[in-house]
């Protein structure tokens, strides 16, 4: 702040000495309208004072007790007198016109003696913000269970007390022309690969716009590829994952303003890894690693399969469900793609109303969704009870996602995959899938292959990805991103036993 | 970016509208034949005898039996179609039965579109009717209550599970077939009881029909093509050689002189190979692990000397079964073991040809070497 300040008042004039009357004037207006600026004049000792700052965003009892009282107490007035009376810290000067309006706004009380060529100012901001709370949309059984608020402050607090370390950074950036959103790069200094830390800084100072408005929508303006569906940075309200991620060199993005922080750069299956597989037995944890997996293949593919064996390869059908399921879609009067593509929008139809809906009347959506209208839509034979299962065996699948952007781009592409399959039957599905894949490899994630290290492979860091080993055995840290730090520890002296009774 | 979004407009757009191309084949529109019988009639015409499902929400009957007659297997099929609103479709095939006459003029004629077509499952079971493919379906139709198409698949699956039957299946039928030196052999059904039974092995010269053996000799061609596990073995022995070892005196003396055993095969197998290439001397090894379920006369193999004589007794009964079965398959001059294929191998150059070896296979000599060990008794007090 100080080095932006220096380096302003090199470019414009000073506006003092200026009489207190002129000074007023002036600042009214620049707050056409505007009654929260509090202008007040005191003549102490034949000088006249002025003390002025937004009554809403001043601490006005700190403002009473250790700035006003004192200021009339000063024998003779002058900005070195002030300074050094006054018992607040960090209290600084300026003379322009322009820092005085910035600094106003973010809480700032100003004290000008009239005559003097600075303006003495405090910090006395008074900022409200919730208190901090659980996680709301990335829930965990395991770990810790706090979250991020909206406050940066606390935020930055909270990191600081979980990464008690020197080497951890948190470089501040001051995005947007029209309104300054406060941004904080965090990363591990000794260990995350400078190139991506110089592409992030980059990518987040060439940002020309007025105002930053969220989290997703900084990360949106900064990832590699705005056309695919696919997102690109992981998006945390955990501090515990956050925390986790930095120290193992990839970089956090902070907004002010913003429960969420960007984690970059991220993969395809950092979507799919949750801090709990961490916090699980090795085995356990592996397992349910392994099922999301699993789950974002079935939610992908089970739909589309049924409508391409239902309406083109009935040999696909194994014989006892053959019967099954041909009874159960003799009745239905539509094609099966109709079919499916009527359910799986009323699956999305009761997720959004769901999500929609004010939490006491939420409940009634599901048992509306759940009992009521499955078995009502089957009874008038609208669809066939087999694609009911189907239909809500995927849609659970997608809700195995840990990030809920990622869930969402599965149920999306469903439909696409759905249509395919309708029109074409496997060869459309096997067209969807090498669609994907290739659309996937060509993706980026801060100018890192978004499948790595499945491509570029890289034997070292699958056990990191497709499933987790026991701790000794994960002493290296991902080596795709390059860090300059490989090692976490020697992995000699961690399966090493010391017991004291060896 | 227009251009692209042009693009991809136009090209949806024609994706959308030409979609009429590919014909659906919506699993309710559809008849599914599941067996499908072949018999020729007279005039040399085909007649097809298909058990179907058909998925009707007005009709709860889930299957019935359409026939149709015509110069091929299609033809019928097309011919069966216009006595159903159905759409037939070979795809789900599970059984394949064809007439014993009609086995006679060869079948290779009559499967040939299950080869072509690449819907039509390679894993479907052949299998030969006593009399008429007809016959049986509409018998077992009759018969009982049970859905036909499912009751006679599912009759030859099991016993192909228990390796009772070797595997019937259009693959290996074709693979024997193809194989020179190796001839096919189908299972036969027959309907002299009310449901259709499994009768007997039926031999096959290339495609062609010429004899049958009996079904207990299934389990020994059986051995032939693999290692079998968990089958049963049932032997008669004569009495004489364990009167020693009886454990209870028995009352009367005129009690039969011949006991029955039933035994689990553990592990069987064989090998093969060619001892003499001029002499055309061939010698089998076959090995058979087993373990005793059930034995009728109170004999106490725990004896070291009962078990002994009681495994030469079996070794004696098989390899006189398995000199039967070779003498039986040389007279029909089918040679369901493969020992043709042997012959191939070893002989200079390798090319062997079917009619080559027809001349060959009666005159060979086969030594059965018969390994028995019996290695459990059960729990006997």
């Amino acid at each position: 702040m100080r080095k932006s300040r220096r380096h302003r008042n090199t470019q414009t004039k000073s506006i003092f000495p200026i009489k207190i009357d002129k000074f007023e004037k002036l600042l009214k207006d620049k707050f056409e309208n505007n009654p929260d600026l509090i202008f007040s004049t005191f003549d102490i000792g034949g000088k006249k004072v002025c003390v002025f700052y937004l009554s809403y965003q001043v601490k006005t009892d700190r403002l009473d007790n250790f700035l006003l009282k004192p200021l009339l107490n000063i024998s003779e007035l002058n900005t070195p007198n002030v300074l050094n009376e006054i018992p607040i810290g960090g209290g600084s000067t300026t003379d322009t016109l322009e820092e005085i309006l910035e600094d106003l706004l973010i809480g700032n009380v100003f004290v000008y003696v009239e005559g003097e060529d600075k303006a003495v100012f405090y910090l006395l901001v008074r900022k409200e913000s919730r208190d901090l709370s659980k996680a709301e949309n990335e829930s965990v059984v395991l770990g810790p269970q706090i979250a991020f608020s909206e406050s940066l402050i606390t935020n930055l607090n909270v990191i600081r007390w979980s990464i008690r370390s020197t080497d951890l950074v948190l470089e501040k950036l001051m995005i947007g022309k029209r309104a300054k959103t406060e941004v904080r790069i965090i990363y591990m200094k000794s260990i995350v690969n400078d190139k991506h830390i110089n592409t992030m800084r980059q990518r987040l100072q060439d940002l020309d716009l007025d105002k930053v408005d969220d989290t997703h929508v900084l990360a949106q303006l900064i990832e590699d590829s705005s056309s695919t569906i696919f997102p690109q940075y992981y998006l945390t309200e955990l501090v515990d994952r956050f925390s986790y991620t930095v120290s193992q060199g990839r970089i956090g993005v902070l907004v002010d303003n913003n429960p969420q922080a960007i984690l970059a750069p991220s993969t395809i299956f950092s979507f799919l890894e949750s801090t709990e597989d961490m916090y699980m037995r090795w085995n356990a944890g592996s397992f349910l690693r392994i099922l999301r997996f699993i789950a974002m293949f079935i939610s992908i593919i089970l739909t589309p399969l049924y409508v391409a064996a239902v309406t083109y390869h009935y040999e696909l059908i194994p014989p006892r469900e053959l019967i099954t399921i041909g009874q159960s879609r003799a009745i239905v009067p539509f094609p099966p793609i109709i079919e499916a593509l009527f359910l799986e929008f009323l699956i999305e139809l009761l997720r959004e109303a769901g999500a929609r809906l004010p939490s006491k009347v939420g409940q009634t959506i599901g048992i509306v969704g759940g009992v009521i209208i499955g078995q009502a839509v089957v009874q008038a034979g609208l669809t066939s009870s087999i694609l009911i299962i189907v239909i809500a065996f995927s849609a659970l699948a997608s809700f195995t996602a840990p990030s809920y952007e990622m869930g969402t781009t599965v149920r999306v592409i469903r439909f696409p995959m759905i249509i395919l399959a309708g029109m074409f039957g496997l060869i459309g599905i096997m067209y969807g899938l090498c669609f994907l894949v290739i659309h996937v490899l060509k993706l980026k994630s801060l100018g890192e292959p978004y499948l790595s290290p499945i491509y570029p492979f890289r034997w070292d860091d699958l056990n990191k990805v497709l499933f987790r080993p026991p701790y000794a055995y994960q002493y290296k840290r991902f080596l795709s991103l390059r860090p300059k730090d490989l090692f976490r520890f020697k992995k000699s002296e961690a399966i090493k036993k010391h017991d004291i009774d060896e | 970016m227009r251009n692209i979004l042009k693009l991809v407009v136009l090209s949806l757009l024609l994706i959308t509208s030409l979609t009429g191309c590919v014909q659906t084949k919506s699993i309710e529109d559809l008849a599914i034949i599941n067996t499908r019988g072949v018999d020729i009639i007279e005039d040399n015409k085909i007649e097809t005898t298909l058990v179907i499902y058909k998925f009707d929400s007005q009709n709860q009957e889930l299957s019935s039996i359409v026939s149709g007659e015509g110069r091929t297997i299609k033809g019928a099929r097309k011919n069966a179609n216009y006595k159903t609103s159905f759409k037939l479709t070979p795809g789900q095939i599970r059984l394949e039965m064809f007439g014993k006459e009609t086995a006679k003029k060869g079948l290779l004629s009559y499967i040939d579109t299950q080869i072509r077509d690449a819907r039509v499952s390679d894993t479907m079971y052949l299998a030969l009717s006593e009399t008429t493919a007809k016959d049986v379906i509409i018998q077992t139709q009759e018969g009982s209550s049970v859905h036909v198409g499912k009751y006679l698949y599912e009759l030859i699956e099991q016993n192909v599970k228990d390796n009772i039957i070797p595997r019937v299946t259009l693959h290996d039928f074709l693979q024997t077939y193809y194989d020179n030196g190796h001839d096919p052999y189908l299972p036969v059904l027959s309907t002299a009881t009310k449901s259709p039974t499994l009768s007997a092995i039926a031999l096959f010269q290339d495609d062609k029909y010429v004899g049958q053996v009996p079904l207990s000799d299934a389990l020994l061609i059986n051995v032939f093509n693999k290692s079998i596990e968990n089958a049963t073995l049932e032997v008669q022995l004569p009495m004489q050689p364990f009167k020693k070892y009886l454990k209870s005196e028995r009352l009367d003396e005129n009690d039969e002189d011949t006991a029955h055993a039933l035994m689990k095969v553990l592990r069987g197998n064989s090998k093969s190979k060619i001892t003499n290439q001029q002499n055309m001397q061939f010698q089998t090894e076959i090995t058979f692990n087993v373990t005793m379920l059930e034995l009728s006369e109170e004999i106490d193999l725990k004896k070291p000397k009962a078990k002994e004589i009681f495994e030469e007794e079996v070794k004696k009964i098989f390899k006189k079964q398995y000199e039967q079965l070779f003498k039986n398959s040389q007279e029909l001059n089918s040679d369901p073991f493969g020992y043709g294929t042997i012959y191939r191998i070893n002989k200079h150059g390798g090319k062997l040809t079917d009619k080559e070896w027809r001349e060959k296979f009666p005159d060979i000599n086969v030594d059965f070497k018969i390994d028995f060990t019996l290695k459990g008794h059960g729990t006997t007090p």
